[in-house]
This record gives structure tokens, sequence and C-alpha cells, in this order.
């Protein structure tokens, strides 16, 4: 039973999406928004992405068209662009996922980015402004150390990512962020009813293939909407807006980026299921501490796909270093 | 306000300069020439208890707060009544205070339990006109990551609670001086002079990191076993890249004590390095971590005898809120 619960927090935490982080003036005016971003296509976008790669694997940051008030952020910490990450990162693993919001102005990143050699994931976001990189956000969930979590091992190519979606299976993006947030408050709700999932949809955490697990036990077997309805969630709150944040949406390829804490107060010690079954929170449950998320939906005709996420621990209720 | 005054005359009459009962002192106008709103250390350890007795209520509210208190946990703003607030089931024996009157601060340093399991907690109040303004908790807790082991913690070392007799104190800014002198030491390696003690030691949320009859631990790095003077003199520190943000929290000059809050950052950047006896020690850890420290140090006579401190891993980089 306790495995089952802390297989089932696990992916909580690694679930996230929502809603409110769109910002309805350039939801609104598309092409002003265009014209900020230096209409930077998803080719433009993409690009960014691999030069900051390059110059963080050489250690120099002065390479980058770099916007004059740039900020870098590290796993929720405001940090000096070549420190952290930037120190140490030497090599750049195989498994690499893009998702572009050129509307927006912001592209992600997910993948594998070696720290002294040493594998690591990361989840990657990047503001372009008028041609210059104007915010970094990293969430890198760091194996072999202090809240190990990664197992970057378990991270293979998985093309219904970059596929596009049929222009009529699209939803606009105050939809697909509607879909997505709607993964956070069924967490919220402990129900699997007013999520759309799709029946095959899968959930890989960390690595970790953590719904839908044909090789899985306990409730990594089941899908993700089965496991939403169990009501197994409620010792799980995930932060509402503004810490609840969509930077990127791809309606393209049907991609939604949220970024998203889980609080776990360590308060709640029993849950009655769906079924009727009892369940006590078991450990680390049962103390503070808060999952820091990047996570991406797969959304097509509606309905969630696929869900990957990249995750570590934080103090209880650590703010992501952006929440406006 | 009418009520509020009411209670709070009543209260300080009734109760006189006892903590946290005169109500009235918040309120400019207020003031009471009858009360005095000096906080000693019977005070500000009471408190202390008030506060760790509120944990285990689950209810801040029957604290004396300032209107604008702050709480913080592991360096995270929270609410009052959140956080630990919302879990702690008991207050263990292992208790050390330290006590500031002149600054009007106090810390504590213990076991509690949280739903059962025991954990490692520093608390720091602020006390001004006999009302809490400002609450910081450093908790270790035994998690991934942690090396925690609050079930070692069974006695205080008495020394802690031992007045310096009146010849053998430092000044506040000397007390300072020398457990900075502690942290300048340790940065980079730099090996500079610590006014150690021959029987200094040390302990690291629950760990005996100095002196260990066992020092190996399960490695081949027997560091653990040597004393506060000869660890720091092995070159065995230049990992830790900066020690930030020291903040000098508590100044018991009485029982020479000195509370300092302040996180070790590792870039992971130095890969190996030489020891002062020529062995090279390489870096086994990839990626860069941080230790939010809370650090307490006991000084006699100019020298540092006992550093007892609560250790966490952090994000690389993390603040501490204040």
């Amino acid at each position: 039973m306790h495995r089952k619960l802390l297989i089932v927090g696990a992916a909580a935490a690694l679930l996230i999406l929502g809603r409110f982080a769109l910002r309805p003036t350039e939801a609104a005016t598309p092409n002003a928004s265009a014209a900020a971003s230096g209409d930077c296509d998803r080719a433009c976008l993409n690009g960014f992405v691999d030069n900051y790669l390059a110059a963080l694997v050489a250690h120099g940051p002065s390479k980058l068209p770099l916007a004059k008030n740039v900020r870098y952020t590290e796993n929720g910490q405001t940090l000096k662009l070549g420190d952290g990450m930037w120190g140490v990162a030497n090599g750049l693993g195989d498994y690499k996922l893009y998702f572009d919001d050129p509307q927006g102005g912001q592209v992600g990143f997910m993948g594998v980015i070696k720290e002294n050699d040493h594998p690591q994931i990361t989840a990657l976001r990047l503001k372009i402004e008028k041609g210059k990189i104007s915010e970094i956000e990293a969430i890198i969930a760091r194996s072999g150390g202090p809240n190990s979590q990664g197992k970057p091992e378990g991270l293979v190519d998985k093309p219904i990512f970059s596929e596009a979606v049929p222009p009529a299976e699209r939803r606009s993006r105050s939809e697909m962020i509607s879909i997505a947030n709607s993964y956070f408050e069924g967490l919220n709700q402990a129900t699997g009813k007013i999520t759309p999932f799709d029946p095959n949809c899968q959930r890989i955490e960390n690595g970790n293939i953590t719904a839908n697990n044909p090789n899985g036990r306990g409730i990594a077997k089941l899908s993700c909407g089965a496991q939403f309805d169990t009501g197994f969630s409620p010792f799980i709150k995930v932060r509402a807006a503004p810490d609840r944040r969509f930077p990127v949406v791809d309606e393209e390829r049907g991609l939604v980026y949220a970024i998203i804490e889980f609080d776990h107060a360590g308060t709640v010690r029993e849950i009655k299921e769906t079924d009727g079954t009892i369940l006590h929170v078991p450990p680390p449950f049962d103390t503070p501490y808060t999952f820091l998320i990047g996570e991406l939906f797969k959304i097509q005709n509606g309905k969630i796909m696929r869900v990957e996420a990249v995750l570590l621990p934080v103090p209880f209720r650590m703010p992501s270093g952006w929440a406006k | 306000m009418r009520r509020r005054l009411l209670l709070g005359i009543s209260a300080t009459l009734i109760l006189g300069t006892i903590a946290g009962r005169s109500v009235a002192a918040q309120e400019a106008s207020d003031y009471d020439p009858n009360v005095s709103y000096d906080c000693d250390r019977t005070c500000l350890n009471g408190f202390a208890d008030q506060a760790l007795a509120a944990f285990v209520a689950h209810d801040p509210s029957r604290l004396p707060l300032a209107k604008e208190v702050k709480y913080t946990e592991n360096g995270q703003v929270l609410r009052l009544g959140d956080g630990l607030w919302g879990i702690v089931t008991a207050v263990g024996n292992y208790k050390i205070y330290a006590d500031d009157p002149q600054a009007g601060q106090v810390m504590f340093m213990g076991v509690l339990q949280e739903n059962g399991a025991p954990v490692i907690l520093n608390l720091r109040l602020k006390v001004e006109l006999k009302r809490i303004t400002e609450i910081e908790a450093v908790v270790a807790r035994k998690e991934a990551g942690s090396f925690a082991r609050p079930e070692n913690l069974v006695q205080p070392n008495p020394i802690f609670a031992e007045t310096v007799a009146p010849a053998e104190r430092r000044s506040r800014q000397n007390m300072i001086a020398i457990a900075n002198s502690y942290f300048s030491a340790i940065e980079k390696g730099h090996a500079s002079y610590v006014p150690f003690d021959k029987d200094c030691n040390r302990i690291e949320s629950g760990v005996q990191t100095t002196n260990n009859p066992n020092p190996n631990q399960g490695t081949s790095n027997t560091v653990l076993g040597l004393g506060c003077a000869d660890q720091i003199k092995t070159g065995q520190f230049q990992a830790d890249s900066l020690i930030r943000d020291r903040r000098f929290l508590v100044v018991d000059e009485e029982r020479g004590l000195v509370l300092v809050g302040t996180f070790f950052d590792h870039d992971a950047t130095l890969r190996s390095y030489k020891l002062t006896d020529g062995r090279t020690v390489q870096q086994t850890r990839t990626a860069p971590w941080t230790w939010q420290i809370a650090e307490l140090f006991k000084i006699k006579d100019g020298k540092i005898m006992r550093i007892e401190a609560i250790v966490n891993a952090v994000p690389y980089g993390m603040k501490s809120g204040w």
C-alpha cells in the first residue's frame, strides 16, 4: 500500500499543468506580439535553444545575444549567468525535446545535460524579445546528490511530441491551457471527471513511466485517467496562479508547457479513495515539502495524450522566482 | 479597539511583565510607565517555550505576535500556521537556548516530533516590545539528501548552558569575529587562523563530525576523526567555494554563544585538489549544491570550545528569506 502511494505521489509531483499564465494582451494582439518577439519562428526559436546549449557547455554565456536585463534562474534560484550548471555542464545527451511558441516569443526544451560528465534531466525555458534572450529558467532534476531524482537513462525519443497535430484536431491557445489546467484541478479535486485524458495517456516523470506503464506495478500500471479516478491525490495541493504558469503554448504540435509547484503540507494523514479504500499517507508525504515541476502536455483532439515532466523536491512552498 | 485596549490593560495589570501579555505595548500611544519593556534571558526563553508550545498546539494565535510578524521555514516565507505548525506533535528533551537581550533575539536548538518522527529544529525569535516580530525556523529531517540523525541528540553538552566567567568573556564584536574566522578558514580551504580550543568538537545535524571515533562512515575518508583545527589544516574544505550571506543573529555574551545563519555553496567546478599532506582528493559530487546552515559556537576565553549546527541540502544558491 505504501508502495502504491509513493509511486502515485511521485507521479503526481511529476504531472502538472495550468491555466492563467496566458497574457491576454498577447493573445488579443498576435501581430504586436510577433513584432515584439522579432518574428522568431520555430526554427529561429530552436536555434536559440541550440545556441544556448552550445554556450552552456562552453561555459561562455557572453557568446549569447542577451537582453540587458536578462534574468537566469536555476531550480528557482536567481543566479548570475556563468554560475550553477554554467560552471559544470560539459556535454549534452541524445534526448532532446523542443516546444515552440512563436506568438509568445518563448521556447522550451527538455533533455539531458551532462554536469561534469554526469547526465542530468533538464527542462529549459527561454524568452526571446527583439532577437535577444530576456529570460532563462532552468529546472534540473539532479541525480547523484542531495534531493536526487533523475533517471536520465529512462528517456527515449517519443515521436508524438514532435508530430504536428492536423489542423482539424488542434485547439485554441486558451483551450489548450484550459485542458492542461484541468489536469492540476483534477489533482486538487481528487477526481478524474474533469480532465480530458486519452485512454492511452502515458506519463513520464524524470525518465520514469509513472502512468500507463505496461511493466509497472500498482498505480503506475494504470492510465492517467484511471489514476485520477482512484481519488489518490488529496495530500497534494497544486499551487494556484500566479504560481501556476503556462509559459509555452505550441498550437501546431499541441504542446503546453506548464511550470508549477506541488505542495505537500504533511497534514493529510489518511485518504479515502473513490472505492472506499482507506490509505494511510506514508513518508515522505507526512512532512512538508514541495515539488518544483516543469510539465509538458501533448494535446490532440482536445485530449491529453502524453505528459512528460521534470521535477525536483525543494523546500516547502519555495517559489519559482517567476510568479508575478 | 476599546475591547482590545481593555484586554491589554487588564492583562498587563494581572500578569505584570510576563512575556507577551502586555498586549497594549504594540500601540505606540499605549506606553505604560508601569510596564518593563526589557526582556531578559528568562523572558526570552519564555518566548521560545511559548513558541514551541504553540507549534505543538498547531495554534500560532496564542502567541504575542507583532502585527507585521514574519515567519520563514527553511528559507521560505510561510504564513503562520503552515509548515511545521501543522504537524509538530511533541517537543523532545534535547534543548539548547541562546539569548541576546540587547538585540531582543533568542535561539532554541532541539528535537521535535513531526507526525511522530524526530526532526532537528533551530528556531530564532526576535522580540520587540514583548512581541514576536520575526520567527525563523530551520528544520532538518531524515529525508533524501539529508544526513540528519535526530535520534543521536539525547542530551546537549552542558557547556552550552554554562556561564562564562567575566574574565573569560569577549565583547560582542570579538565573538562575531571569532565565529566569522571559522567560515573564512573553511571557504576555499584557506586554513587561516581560527582560535580553536584543543578540545573543540562539532556536531552537525546530530552527527559528530570532529574527533569521531568511527570516522570512515563506510568510506576511506577519515577526516571526521580529526579535531576542529587539524581538520581545517588538512585542506579538506577547498570545494566549499563560497560561504555566503553570513548573519550573526544571536550573541549571548554571558554564555559565550554566537548563532550564525549562513549558506555553504559548492559550485562543483573544482574536480580535484591537493591536501596539505600531498594527497590528491577527487571530488565525487558532480553537480553544484548548497547547504543551509544554522551554526552555534561556544566561545570561552577567546577560544571556540564547541560547535553545534543544523545542515540542510537546499537548491544551489538559495537565499535565507532575510
